[in-house]
């Protein structure tokens, strides 16, 4: 979608959570584990070294902010990503830090 | 994505989410809520959040993420409307679910269950959205409902379509997670009100118009015997009905993977874990002698669309909870007490209403039953 200019107080609000659910290192780390497709809390906990609770509220959040869907498949939650525009925001964030980190290395190196 | 026309309906009623859920289509429950728990749960049910405000933000880049048919949910079925208007502009099948998550969560769904006796007739009444498990047993043109859901007419159809009239009407015990709708059902089929006479010792108001049951006491129906067996350790009253020795209306003690949560009658610590020996020795000494081929019946499930009943044996419920192979009292109660999910909405105003100490209230029933450890 274009933004409207200026933007209006709702939607910089609305613009502000959903950054703010991405933005936490761990529910990154789950996006990320959910790009090869569904998986079950319990594997997402393990995968990261973390417990189930706290996989499980990270996904809360996730899922909150529409970026990850969840089905039930016996006792157990599947969840996958609900929105792959995500990871082009990823990207984008992380091409600039790709440049950032060239030119702080960049920086280190001339510094010795 | 499915061109839709001005002409489909975009209305879609909580029985026909859950018969088509129940078959096995795959739809996208998109739930527009600002919070709570997830409302439609189901195998073949994808469930995205986005509040109803970020969709009509931005209908077309929602539009271009849903694929196949679209539920859209909310409390009541008001704020879905614009939004599947806003995407059905955008191409997208979205319909909403009638009565929002008040109208899932009163929906149910019957199902058969086999006991294998000649002229009786067993229907497993699922409400998929709370998880709460109700029963319809008929026989010789007379029918015994058990734990009914506050839909009468529900009951009354069922029993009928059965050839039978309900003629008794059954509480396991006060329910605690959901309203009652005994009472209602059994004034309504002119049908005894019966429940545990150990009920009637934790205070009800309308005591005169039931018939107690201790433990041990029979129903016959028709030359089915219906056994009343004394079940306590969820609550004190908790009494199940054995069928003709085949299977336990289990209420609210064992379930298909779990069992019943020991806290709801007396909360403090030291009363929960009293409680938790008393279902241990209810489990050990009154349950697991039945043997595993009998068919437990359970008062609650996960809240989840299912396509047939849920009435495993014995056998496989002693599979599925371990909790069930701790011989010593103790470690069991301490193995129940040390993770108990929180305690269901409104738990203490909803027995008050059921024992008929405070008017009905539809919006003390929420969410999912927290009947269960876990």
């Amino acid at each position: 979608m274009a933004l409207p200019s200026p933007i209006p107080p709702e939607l910089a609000e609305l613009i502000a959570a959903r950054l703010r659910a991405i933005g936490d290192p761990t529910r990154i780390q789950i996006l990320d584990l959910l790009r090869s497709g569904e998986l079950p809390v319990g594997e997402i906990a393990a995968r990261l070294g973390t417990s189930q609770q706290n996989a499980s509220r990270h996904l809360g959040v996730l899922l909150q902010a529409g970026l990850v869907a969840r089905r039930k498949a016996g006792t157990s939650a599947l969840f996958s990503v609900a929105d792959e525009s995500v990871f082009e925001l990823c990207e984008q964030v992380c091409g600039g830090l790709e440049a950032q980190l060239a030119e702080l290395s960049a920086l280190v190196g001339r510094a010795r | 994505m499915t061109p839709a026309t001005a002409t489909t309906p975009s209305l879609i009623t909580p029985t026909e989410l859950a018969g088509r859920l129940g078959r096995g289509e795959a739809i996208t429950v998109l739930d527009v809520r600002e919070g709570g728990p997830a409302a439609v749960e189901a195998e073949t049910a994808l469930g995205v959040r986005v509040p109803a405000a970020v969709a009509l933000a931005d209908p077309a880049t929602l539009a271009a993420r849903l694929a196949g048919p679209v539920a859209v949910v909310c409390n009541r079925g008001q704020i879905a409307q614009p939004v599947a208007r806003a995407l059905r502009a955008h191409g997208v099948d979205a319909a909403v679910l009638e009565g929002g998550v008040r109208g899932w969560i009163a929906a149910l769904r019957e199902f058969p269950v086999e006991l294998g006796l000649d002229g009786l007739e067993v229907r497993q009444v699922q409400r998929p959205g709370r998880g709460c498990m109700s029963y319809v047993l008929a026989a010789g043109g007379r029918a015994v409902v058990v734990d009914p859901a506050p839909d009468p007419g529900f009951y009354i159809e069922l029993a009928r379509d059965l050839g039978a009239r309900v003629t008794d009407v059954v509480d396991t015990h006060l329910h605690a997670d959901h309203l009652s709708g005994a009472r209602e059902l059994a004034e309504r089929a002119g049908a005894a009100l019966r429940m545990p006479a150990a009920s009637l010792d934790r205070g009800v108001a309308y005591a005169d118009a039931v018939e107690p049951l201790a433990d041990g006491d029979r129903l016959d129906l028709a030359g089915v015997e219906l056994r009343a067996l004394a079940l306590p350790g969820h609550t004190t009253d908790m009494t199940g009905l054995l069928v003709a020795d085949r299977a336990l209306i289990s209420g609210d003690s064992v379930f298909a993977d779990g069992l019943a949560r020991p806290d709801l009658e007396r909360g403090d610590p030291a009363g929960a874990r009293a409680m938790a020996r008393l279902l241990h020795a209810t489990l050990a000494e009154r349950v697991l002698g039945l043997g595993d081929r009998i068919v437990v019946l359970p008062g609650h499930d996960h809240p989840v669309v299912r396509a047939s009943a849920l009435a495993p044996t014995l056998g496989e419920v002693r599979a599925a909870v371990p909790e069930l192979s701790i011989a010593d009292p103790d470690a069991f109660a301490e193995e129940l007490v040390a993770e108990l999910p929180p305690r269901p909405a409104n738990y203490e105003s909803v027995i008050a209403v059921n024992a008929g100490r405070r008017p009905s209230d539809p919006d003390l029933e929420s969410g999912a039953n927290s009947c269960a450890t876990r």
